[in-house]
């Protein structure tokens, strides 16, 4: 296989394993905060599990830009397309901003998600409010996928 | 409309104390405030009985919820996202309040859980019995007459020691009897029949690690066996006979919630009164009521009795006055926006109606997928019909799913295909830049129109500093910005910001022209803030990009499950399948974070050009239950 193309997936693979990870942090951690609260109010689930979904989103965006990746290294078409080993090097490098804010948003997104748990807990009525401040963190995932987007668009193979 | 409330007090007879408070709940539009005062005691009486009543309702709708019948996981769910509640006229629950039901419902509540913890625990005890008396189960006949001259010593060993002993006791003497029952816990129980000078034999017994039981048996252990283990049975049968009532007594629970919100609002009633301030014959309270509905309220209580007094009162320093946000039709659904954010304070605007088309506009570029905003206003109506209660927020999502299907058609997106894309004005898979040009300027219409509310509304409230300086200043830049896209003239821009500085120093509120110079250049700072301000918006682009590219993704899995299966029939199944769950999940999420994002733009980005917001909500005297809903009677 050619280099450009092993970099190209490289790129890909990270940028899909990170932020799954990240995200699986803190869904775990968001996940066994939000059973504490269950076991004493059950009627609180659909409340919980939004606070506890909302890190999932680096997963999912890290997935996006390697779906871009594999679309541009022509992985999905039926004939592959000469990745130059320069066009591998900006792939893999582009993929760099969301894999690593990706992973890291999503661990503290997470931490915010728990303390939103307690929110839910003392005030329900409230659990509007530490949705928004959990998705705050968010949006450095958001700015980063969007640069990966913007590069990978920018890149002509 | 944020709609004011100022304060009032209301002085009345005591002995019209009732009618008086009856009619404010039902009309609703005061907030009791609670005086310094200390209690007279007067009402205690009353206060305590109905907080007796109240306990005891409480106690039987929790006993009584372990029997309902559980409902389905979805249906659970959504419960707790959208309650529904039942729905009285004031006469049916006062009705239900004046007949016995609750009190017959409680009682026989108390009654089933007192019989049900006997029941419980003569079964634990008489499980206790049988255990212990399994050991001994063989022993058929306890006739003991006779044995004048032997004693008789009950107990268990360890069973595997069953030889062991017997062997000890043969060498030791032949005169003793030895009757097995049966083994319990690896423990076998005996009887053991020995001459009465003997008595070494019981402490050799016991060296061999056997305990002495203490047993009355006036009858043989198998028939006593027998009896208890039939005794169980019939409190099994007892048990299952309550839990059947308990059963159907849940189904008495929504009364139950409605009485215990009907003597809720007469606890309200009665703290209302202790709370105020007393004299022999008259009592005073202080309430906010809201400024449009004074007048009204005013005639209302006159007709019950002329003898009452309204007046206004002025605030006491610090003292800041409710809100209460209310908008009509269609704005109304956007409150739900709004709530998230909390009320603004009593003298900022509702920015309800100003945030509707910026929500609308920037949630349907986040979701951006034709195919997803019809599945979303599907969705959305037929929850909305179900649940009447969140009707409002259904309709938000409406009003949001039609503007998705706008930015589907612009993007040319339909459930990820580009099915038609002939149609479409920006490709933003292909072309990402332009639909980042288009958020862009969505941003900066919405900052301009937020400065544009902060200078009118700090001009309404006579702070001309702030309106023709800060907010001015800013306005003036962004006009700049808008004369230099359609000019392409540089001087323009610099000369906005050269106005804009120089309105901030005339309107400086700093009497030192230091300072006040400073502030001019300080304004350029505030251009930094827009400009995030701005860029913020391109997560829409980020948002809209992963929903498309996502769908694509679920489509491209489709297809390859149904090259994949050779099996006809099935590989359509299974892409089906993916199609279908894939989507709607798809769906699902963005709609979540496109809500949160398209909300977030309103709160951070937008009311921080007018508003602070950190007002108390208006919480209204009133007939509102947790559990029911007072419609009118037809």
């Amino acid at each position: 296989m050619e280099i450009g193309l092993i970099l190209a997936i490289l790129g890909a693979g990270l940028a899909v394993t990170l932020p799954c990870i990240g995200s699986a942090i803190a869904l775990s951690e968001v996940g066994r905060s939000a059973a504490g609260l269950i076991s004493e109010e059950p009627e609180k689930f659909g409340k919980a599990l939004l606070l506890q979904v909302l890190p999932g989103t680096q997963g999912i965006y890290g997935f996006l830009a390697a779906v871009l990746v594999l679309q541009q290294a022509g992985l999905f078409g039926e004939e592959i397309v000469a990745v130059t080993p320069e066009v591998g090097w900006q792939i893999l490098l582009a993929c760099i901003p969301i894999t690593l804010a990706g992973l890291l948003s999503a661990v503290f997104q997470g931490k915010v998600s728990v303390a939103g748990i307690s929110t839910l807990a003392k005030k329900p009525e409230e659990a509007g409010k530490a949705i928004i401040l959990s998705a705050m963190v968010e949006t450095y995932a958001v700015i980063a996928l969007l640069l990966t987007i913007l590069i990978l668009n920018g890149i002509t193979v | 409309m944020n709609l004011s409330a100022k304060k009032v007090e209301i002085i009345a007879l005591k002995e019209r104390r009732e009618e008086i408070l009856e009619e404010l709940q039902l009309d609703g539009s005061v907030e009791i405030i609670s005086s310094d005062e200390a209690s007279t005691g007067e009402v205690d009486a009353k206060k305590s009985d109905i907080e007796l009543k109240l306990a005891e309702m409480r106690f039987a709708a929790s006993f009584l919820s372990r029997f309902k019948e559980k409902e389905s996981f979805a249906s659970n769910l959504i419960d707790s996202f959208f309650p529904v509640k039942d729905k009285y006229t004031l006469k049916e629950v006062g009705n239900l309040a004046d007949s016995e039901t609750a009190d017959n419902i409680v009682s026989e509540a108390q009654n089933l859980e007192k019989s049900l913890n006997h029941i419980e625990s003569k079964l634990e005890s008489l499980t206790r019995e049988v255990f212990e008396l399994e050991k001994f189960s063989g022993i058929t006949e306890t006739d003991f007459e006779g044995f004048t001259d032997f004693e008789i010593f009950i107990g268990s060993i360890a069973a595997e020691k069953k030889d062991q002993l017997l062997d000890t006791l043969r060498k030791k003497s032949i005169f003793f009897f030895i009757k097995w029952g049966g083994v319990q816990n690896s423990r076998s129980g005996f009887y053991m029949v020995y001459p009465r000078e003997d008595s070494d034999l019981v402490d050799l017994v016991k060296d061999l690690g056997a305990k002495e039981e203490e047993f009355n048996w006036n009858r043989p252990p198998a028939e006593l066996l027998k009896e208890k283990k039939s005794e169980i049975e019939e409190l099994k049968k007892k048990k299952k006979r309550k839990i059947e009532k308990a059963k159907e007594l849940a189904e008495s629970i929504p009364k139950v919630e409605a009485l215990i919100d009907w003597y809720g609002w007469e606890l309200d009633k009665v703290e209302a009164f202790d709370d105020g301030e007393k004299t022999e014959n008259y009592f005073r309270l202080k309430a906010w009521v809201l400024s449009s509905e004074a007048e009204r309220l005013k005639k209302r209580i006159k007709k019950i009795s002329p003898y009452v007094l309204i007046d206004d009162l002025d605030l006491e320093e610090g003292e800041t006055p409710p809100v209460l946000v209310e908008n009509k039709s269609l704005m109304e659904s956007f409150e739900v926006v709004t709530g998230v954010y909390g009320s603004p304070k009593s003298d900022e605007p509702d920015p309800t109606p100003f945030l509707a088309p910026f929500f609308a506009v920037a949630f349907g570029l986040a979701l951006s997928d034709a195919g997803y905003g019809i599945l979303l206003i599907a969705i959305s109506y037929l929850m909305g019909r179900k649940l009447e209660d969140s009707k409002a927020f259904f309709n938000l999502f409406i009003i949001a799913g039609l503007f998705t299907v706008f930015a589907g058609i612009l993007t040319g997106t339909f459930f990820g295909t580009d099915l038609f894309a002939d149609y479409r004005i920006v490709d933003a898979v292909a072309d990402p830049i332009e639909v980042l040009y288009l958020v862009s300027v969505l941003g900066i219409i919405q900052v301009f129109v937020g400065l544009l509310i902060g200078l009118s509304w700090n001009y309404k409230q006579g702070d001309y500093a702030t309106a023709f300086g800060s907010k001015g200043g800013s306005v003036v830049f962004f006009l700049g910005i808008g004369a230099f896209a359609l000019t392409g003239e540089i001087f323009v821009l610099l000369g906005s910001v050269l106005l804009m500085m120089a309105l901030n120093i005339i309107f400086s509120k700093d009497k030192n022209p230091f300072k006040r110079i400073l502030s001019g250049f300080g304004s350029v700072y505030d251009l930094i803030g827009y400009f995030s301000d701005v860029l913020s918006y391109s997560r829409l682009l980020a948002l809209g990009l992963a929903t498309g590219i996502i769908a694509m993704t679920i489509n491209m899995i489709a297809s390859i499950f149904m090259e994949m299966i050779p099996v006809t029939g099935l590989g359509i199944a299974v892409a089906g399948f993916v199609l279908i769950f894939g989507h709607v999940a798809n769906l699902l999420i963005n709609a979540l974070s496109s809500f949160i994002h398209a909300a977030r733009l309103q709160f951070v980005e937008f009311f921080s050009k007018f508003m602070e917001g950190g007002g108390r909500r208006f919480k209204p005297f009133s007939k509102r239950g947790r559990f029911i809903e007072i419609i009118k009677s037809n």
